[in-house]
């Protein structure tokens, strides 16, 4: 309210000096660096003089001076560093004004509420948002990445509309559940998705109990709170569109049809086989003209550089004391890498807030939502992209009469119209009050319902593949056509009063608050297959093969009152609580309700008496905190009960009965897991240049909730029900270092330095040893068993054999004691006796073959020689951004990476014919072990099932890199150019996403990828060239 | 104004927190078990039991693809894991094989528990409990047969009693030996509708579980038994046996309902697609060669009149019936006329030059996963053959020759089959070593691709020659022009018997893992 009666007071003295103006004047506009919008309510003052000016809704100002040569201007603003320019003859003058870095008075936006950081007793972490509009981010959990420390994130994903990045703050506390942190846009529950990053004004990240335990039993993984963009008391316009080419940043060589042949045929002798190629056949691959013959680059065929454009417009305004509006739209056309695959999204937000009585009542709406479309293939792209690297490329891609092939079918029916679109729409209201009767009182009540819809479209036509190269006909495929509508609401009561009160130098502050939530889902899934026509309708299908599947229809419901209790003296000493009590209706009565407290106490040593007159720190502050929380946050809403799913239809008589069958077992006992954790933290500035962010913490969570397999003898198949039967820790150290230079320069830049190491363990898991995460593990049929937690070891290990090199020709002997004259694939290999027999994992070891360890030593290589061969979690992640500005001209750099970190890797173009049949790579086929080139660290190509799914340490890759996320340069357009043209402020600029990646890993694929991704089917990242444009009117 | 707001305010709030019925969520969209009420509860979950007969689709008909009928590589099912004899606990066979009879006999548990506490008419409560008696033993012997001794569970349980230790197999046997006479005291001879088991379903179960644990004179008996309902007889075409238009006829004792259209529900045959438009599914020559000519002679006699280069001539009708052979119909094309097979062109993945016949209706017509052909699970002529091997195996089998010979002989001279009379090729005056060949031949010829084999295999012990190298013939040999072929016979894939493992299946790994009072897998996993 202040701010708005000096604006007032500022544009009077404004209008003031305008009517007086005889003396000579300068005039200017001045920009936010932050922003580059400009600048309301500046004050300009000449040094040593009694004018004074203030800047307008439009960032200009005028000022009558006294001498054009020898006056010097200041210009100063809440917030900005203050700037001393000598006017130099100029007449029109622009300044850019820097935000100051991490200014004291800084407000940050915390539970409930918001805080001076200065007061902070908790972690939390205000993201800079400064380079977001630079950025070509389709997901606004994008900008997290190498932003701040003590979060590990992995973008796991280039598809369109798929691509959220996964956020794990302090690491992972829970074995199968709910790691991802809790997101609260403009205070009630969301998604990242929800918002355009464009939007965001705020971010704050909290990460200890003391910051997060205000929100009880979701808050065990971190809050994220976002708020964003209100309105303003000027009318401003912004525009910023891109336009990109994106292409995969990693993307596996194949081998040509002709080398795949002869290699082929290498792995059938060496595999007691003699399906093969002729020799003829492969003269036919290497002539490439007979059409049967020419062969085919499926990568080629299905992978793409791909076009991206995205536009966001955004305006706001407003009146002081009586309303302030914004409103925004942004729109986002990308298409995939992949042929098919693509997204389109419109977001939108409306925010309005009026004033009344003098503002001590507020009201404000806030309208938002997104309507967003993707495309795919019509099989899951998991799928699509197993058999692009499955696809043989001996195959042809069409038959001579034009027809797709089997392995090109996605490509054929596509031109017929097949494909899976998904309609992703979200729509929250949400209406508030803010009474503020007494300066001191605040009451806040919020309603907001946030619905979510998608409607998932699978359309197969009627079409046909050729059988072979001559084949016109083809065989028809089955039309299908599959409709899943889902609908989810979450409807959010809270109500929070706010005291606070200040006696002399002692400063209190009580909330209270209350919270009701409500969540229902609600799905349908119908398929039909058989279409009269090829559209997608579902009236058209056969009507006896319309099928209503099995489908979710349910509700969960929380309660919880929490309080928070701030004191501080000469905000010098600092000590907060809080504490929420939360009921779920997940648990039954008894394990329904608990409690989240949580403490913490800062000081601000810089403060002292004995500090004054020291030039080195502008601050020294200590923080410690303990707390708990919760984690309710498991994927079944009823624990509890057996469920009986529909679905296991039967036929009698000849037609279809319905059927229901015990699909999984319940847990009376399931409760939510429980967090505590501590934290010490320090917050230094230094000189005005450096300011240094430390933290330690130790994260213990117990009652972890895990789908512990239970035996298939129970007779539920593969869904095992959730127990409490665990104890992770989690211990790291988080430094965030930032350090920019005199911003009086011409040339300023701001360096940011983050470090995070992380140590993850399983302390206990009840009576287990371990647990599988064969539920976690995502891709095309791997073997079960490959991650596990155990206890003692690290959340999700790697496990399996260790690989010990290679089988040389030395190991084994043959017939007629080893005669040299036997060709080399009629010997018939003898293992050397005194090797470890492998026979238990692998039947009829040969040359070439991968040696595994003994562990146990007795001889025999079988499962209990099994160990852990790599963690999945890496122990340090590391970032680097530097800004810099000259002139007009910007910077940006960002840069991230982790250290020690594994990962597995199996699957087509990994591991040789994969499945059989699977291609080949270059790179496997140039370092193959062959007798004539015996490798000691390649396995030779051999086809059998078996050895593709041996699980070993062969297969573990370390996954360390260094990437060049963002890289920007920007321009922006002297403003004096662009006045004619009522533009305030104009900058083009050029932005790369991913441009480099420093790395060890196979080059075929991306290592960032999330641990339980561990076959090779998985969307590549992009590469995404864009070029840019940001006006403000 | 204010104060209104503040009251307000207040009173939604304290309103809500007092509203404590908030909390309290029941489930939706489904029922528990410990809630079924009425009788439409039971018949859901007896529908949903039999449904545990088509979790796993491909069975029985893949396990004819681990033995010398048939050979799969390159399908995700995994047979060919335990084709060459590298089963292990982490194949995908064994866990559907356990998963599925353990789902089914969870589902019959259910039902027997809660059954009685649900008021329904007092005649079809017995049939539904005799339907669920019958299941469950289905399931269970299933399980002894390839696993031996296995954890015993009588009725649904929970997570207190997940660690199960295994059960001698003779108890659990004599247990569902007594559950399948109960069912079919219940159950009435003929269905109530098209799908439903018997009494000569439950009876034929028994007398084959009897067979296979060579419990030979009770196995006699058990197959009399089903004679004895004159409910079923031999069908006359061999060919259309289990062709749609034939369904139920008076030979079929129990098989799984496909029917056309609802893949999506799982309750269309898959193997059209396997055999035929796939192909991935291939017969064996080791199988191919086992046919008799017409003359009744092995094709490996001198004097049978066998010609290598024109090997298909002359044959057991059968042998037609159940392979596609090079140069023979295979199918339509658009314009509906008939296409040949030749083995050098054919799409798929075509390594023997056999595909198979059985079980595929040309009239699918290219469309995959929607087959409406019944998979067979019991037959009469089981019935028959089984009573023939168990007699010749008691002690007295001489006073049952002419019976024996007299079984055998109605399967051999079924209309469309007529192959000559055992007196007349292989005599009269057979030993008991002979006469056992004969009904092992009769069986394996008869039953081709319907999955009994491996059961065979295992009872007659006969792994050492049963497991060898796949044999078939050169496809590239076999060109367009059928005068220029050259049926080479080729072995395409080493294996032999691996006598550590025997004939039992490894314990998946997950129930290992997971199941703590089971420390030991079988021996040679």
């Amino acid at each position: 309210m202040k701010r708005f009666l000096l604006v007032c007071c500022v544009l009077a003295f404004c209008l003031d000096q305008l009517y007086a103006q005889k003396t000579p004047t300068v005039s200017g506009l001045i920009i936010s660096q932050k922003t580059t919008q400009p600048l309301a309510g500046v004050t300009i003052a000449i040094k040593d003089g009694k004018a004074k000016a203030v800047s307008d809704s439009t960032g200009r100002f005028s000022i009558p001076v006294n001498s054009l040569i020898n006056d010097v201007l200041i210009f100063s603003y809440v917030g900005f560093e203050s700037q001393e320019i000598k006017i130099n003859k100029r007449s029109f003058i622009n300044i850019v004004l820097a935000e100051k870095a991490r200014a004291l008075d800084e407000v940050i936006v915390v539970g409930y509420g918001r805080q001076k950081k200065i007061n902070l007793t908790g972690a939390v972490d205000n993201v800079t948002l400064s380079d977001v509009d630079d950025r070509v981010l389709t997901n606004a959990s994008q900008i997290l990445q190498g932003k701040v420390p003590g979060l590990t994130i992995v973008q796991n994903s280039g598809q369109p509309g798929q691509d959220a990045a996964q956020i794990r703050i302090r690491g992972v506390s829970s074995i199968e559940n709910n790691n991802d942190p809790l997101v609260i846009i403009d205070g009630v529950q969301g998604e990242l998705t929800d918002v355009n990053p464009n939007d965001i004004e705020s971010m704050s990240i909290l990460k200890d109990a003391a910051a997060a335990s205000i929100y009880g039993n979701r808050a065990a993984a971190g809050v994220i709170i976002i708020t964003t963009k209100t309105g303003a008391s000027t009318f401003g316009v912004n525009y910023i569109g891109t336009v990109s080419m994106q292409q995969p940043t990693a993307l596996p060589k194949s081998v040509n049809a002709a080398t795949y042949a002869r290699l082929y045929n290498e792995a059938a002798k060496s595999s007691g086989s003699t399906i093969g190629f002729t020799d003829e056949q492969i003269a036919k691959y290497d002539q490439g003209t007979d059409p049967e013959y020419m062969g085919t680059n499926w990568y080629d065929k299905y992978v793409t550089n791909a076009f991206m454009h995205n536009h966001y417009l955004g305006l706001k305004g407003g009146e002081p004391n009586k309303y302030r509006y914004s409103l925004s739209g942004g729109y986002l056309d990308q298409d995939g890498i992949l042929v098919g695959t693509g997204s389109r999204k419109v977001n939108y937000l409306a925010n309005v807030t009026g004033f009344l009585y003098n503002r001590k009542l507020q009201l404000n709406a806030v309208l938002s939502g997104y309507d967003a479309n993707d495309r795919e293939l019509f099989d899951p792209t998991p799928s699509v992209l197993q058999q692009v690297g499955n696809n043989r490329p001996v195959a042809y891609f069409k038959s001579s009469e034009g027809l797709y092939s089997y392995p090109a079918r996605y490509l054929g029916a596509k031109e017929l119209g097949a494909g899976i679109t998904r309609g992703r729409n979200n729509f929250k209201y949400q209406l508030g009050v803010q009474v503020q009767p007494l300066k001191w009182i605040t009451l806040n009540v919020n309603y907001a319902n946030n619905t979510y819809n998608s409607d998932y479209l699978r359309y197969v036509p009627n079409y046909s593949t050729a059988a072979g190269i001559q084949d016109g006909e083809g065989t028809k495929q089955q039309s299908e056509i599959n409709i899943q509508t889902q609908k989810s609401t979450l409807k959010t009561f809270n109500s929070t009063l706010q005291l606070q009160k200040s006696w002399k130098q002692h400063n209190f502050s009580l909330l209270g608050g209350f919270e009701a939530i409500e969540y229902t889902i609600n799905s349908t899934n119908v398929s039909g297959s058989k279409l009269s026509s090829n559209q997608p309708v579902l009236a058209y299908a056969d009507p006896s093969t319309i099928v209503v599947k099995p489908a979710t229809i349910a509700e969960r419901a929380s309660l919880s009152v929490f309080s928070r209790f701030n004191y501080n003296y000469d905000e010098k000493y600092l000590f907060e609580a809080n504490l929420r009590r939360d009921g779920s209706s997940r648990f039954l009565k008894g394990n329904q309700w608990g409690n989240f407290p949580s403490f913490s106490a800062g000081w601000v040593i810089s403060k002292e008496k004995f500090m004054e007159g020291n030039r080195i720190f502008n601050l020294l502050k200590l923080r410690g905190s303990w707390g708990r929380l919760g984690n309710e946050g498991i994927q079944t809403f009823y624990a509890a009960s057996d469920v009986l799913a529909s679905g296991n239809n039967y036929s009698f008589g000849g037609i279809v009965v319905p059927g229901t069958a015990t699909a999984l077992l319940a847990n009376r006992n399931t409760t939510w897991e429980t967090t505590e954790q501590t934290n010490i933290g320090l917050d230094a500035g230094i000189m005005n240049r450096w300011n240094i962010t430390a933290n330690y913490f130790y994260k213990k969570t117990y009652d972890v909730l895990a789908r512990v397999t239970v035996p298939l003898s129970l007779g539920t198949s593969a869904n095992n029900p959730y127990q409490n039967i665990g104890t992770v820790e989690n211990k790291g150290v988080e430094l965030g270092i930032q350090y920019n230079n005199d911003p009086k320069h011409a040339f300023t830049y701001t360096v940011n330095v983050n470090l995070t190491w992380l140590k993850n363990r399983v302390v206990d898991l009840g009576k287990l040893e371990y647990i599988f995460h064969n539920d976690l593990i995502t891709g095309y049929a791997p073997p079960s068993g490959i991650i596990r937690s155990a206890v003692g070891q690290p959340f999700g290990s790697y496990y399996g054999l260790i690989a010990e090199g290679i089988y040389q020709l030395s190991d084994f002997t043959w017939q007629n004691n080893s005669d040299p004259n036997i060709p080399y694939y009629d010997r018939q290999f003898v293992l050397n006796s005194k090797l470890p027999d492998p026979s238990g994992v692998m039947s009829k070891p040969v040359p070439g073959d991968i040696k595994f360890k003994d562990r146990d030593g007795n001889g025999m290589i079988t499962d209990d020689d099994k160990t852990f061969i790599g963690k999945s979690q890496p122990a340090y992640v590391y970032s680097l951004g530097f800004n810099a500005r000259y002139k007009n001209f910007e910077l940006n750099l960002l840069a991230q990476g982790v250290l020690e970190a594994d990962s597995y890797l199996m699957g087509a173009m990994v591991s040789p014919f994969w499945n059989l049949s699977g291609n080949l790579s270059k790179d496997m086929a140039n370092s193959r072990w062959t007798p004539e080139n015996p490798s000691s660290k390649y396995q030779r190509l051999y086809i059998d099932r078996n050895r593709n799914n041996i699980i070993s340490s062969y297969y573990i890759q370390n996954a360390a890199y260094l990437r060049v996320k963002n890289l920007m340069l920007g321009y922006s357009l002297p403003p004096k150019m662009l006045a004619p043209y009522k533009i305030k402020t104009l900058k083009v600029f050029a932005t790369v996403e991913n441009l480099l990646t420093f790395s060890g890993f196979d080059n075929g694929f991306d290592p960032e990828k999330s641990f339980n991704r561990i076959t090779s089917d998985f969307y590549p990242q992009v590469r995404t060239y864009a070029f840019g444009i940001n006006v403000g009117l | 104004m204010q104060r209104h707001i503040i009251i307000i305010g207040f009173i939604i709030s304290t309103g809500l927190i007092s509203c404590s019925k908030f909390l309290d969520r029941k489930p939706i969209d489904f029922v528990s078990p410990d809630n079924f009420s009425t009788e439409n509860d039971i018949t859901l979950a007896l529908n949903g039991n039999y449904k545990a007969l088509m979790i796993d689709r491909l069975q029985p008909i893949c396990l004819d693809f681990m033995t010398d009928n048939g050979f799969v590589e390159y399908a995700p099912n995994g047979e060919i894991d335990f084709w060459i004899q590298a089963q292990n606990p982490n194949s995908l066979c064994t866990k559907r094989k356990w998963d599925r009879n353990y789902a089914g006999i969870l589902r019959a548990n259910t039902i027997l528990k809660y059954i009685d506490g649900v008021p329904m008419d007092a005649a079809k409560k017995k049939r539904y409990t005799g339907e669920a008696f019958f299941l469950r033993a289905y399931f269970y012997t299933d399980l002894l047969e390839f696993y031996g001794d296995v954890p015993y569970r009588k009725e649904p349980e929970g997570l207190d009693k997940k660690d199960a230790p295994r059960v001698d197999k003779k108890i659990i046997l004599e247990d569902m030996l007594r559950d399948l006479d109960s069912a079919a005291a219940w159950m009435p001879k003929t269905p109530t509708e098209t799908g439903r088991a018997t009494k000569g379903a439950a009876l034929a179960i028994k007398a084959r579980v009897l067979l296979n644990n060579r419990r030979w004179q009770e196995a006699a008996d058990a197959t009399k038994a089903v004679m004895d309902l004159n409910v079923y007889d031999l069908f006359n075409n061999y060919g259309t046996l289990f062709m749609p238009e034939n369904e139920y006829n008076k030979e079929i004792i129990f098989d799984l309902p496909y029917i056309k259209n609802q893949n999506d529900n799982g309750l269309s045959s898959p193997w059209y697609t396997f055999f035929y438009s796939w192909s991935s599914y291939m017969g064996l020559a080791n199988l191919e060669r086992e046919y008799y000519m017409t003359n009744g002679k092995p094709i490996a006699d001198p004097t049978s009149g066998y010609a290598p280069q024109n090997p298909f001539v002359n044959r057991d009708p059968r042998l037609g019936f159940n392979f596609t052979l090079p140069y023979t119909m295979n199918g339509y094309a658009t314009n509906g006329s008939v296409k040949n097979y030749i083995p050098d062109q054919s799409k798929g993945v075509n390594v023997s030059s056999l595909r198979i016949r059985k079980y595929v209706d040309y009239r699918d017509n290219n469309i995959n996963n929607n087959s409406e052909v019944n998979v067979n699970i019991m037959r009469f002529a089981d019935v028959l053959l089984m009573r023939a091997e168990a007699l010749a195996e008691l002690p007295d089998w001489q006073s049952y020759k002419t019976e024996i010979i007299g079984l055998v002989n109605r399967v051999r001279q079924r209309a469309t089959v007529m192959m000559p009379k055992v007196e007349n090729v292989e005599g009269t005056n057979l030993t008991q070593e002979q006469l056992r060949n004969i009904i092992r031949h009769e069986r394996r010829v008869e039953f081709a691709f319907e999955g009994t084999r491996i059961d065979d295999i295992k009872r007659w012990d006969i792994g050492a020659t049963a497991y060898t190298d796949a044999l078939g013939y050169r496809p590239e040999k076999l060109k367009t022009a059928q005068a220029t072929a050259v049926y080479e016979l080729y072995a395409f894939k080493q294996r032999s018997f691996n006598t550590n493992k025997g004939y039992l299946w490894p314990i998946p790994l997950s129930e290992m893992q997971s199941n703590t009072a089971i420390p030991q897998n079988n021996p040679g996993y």
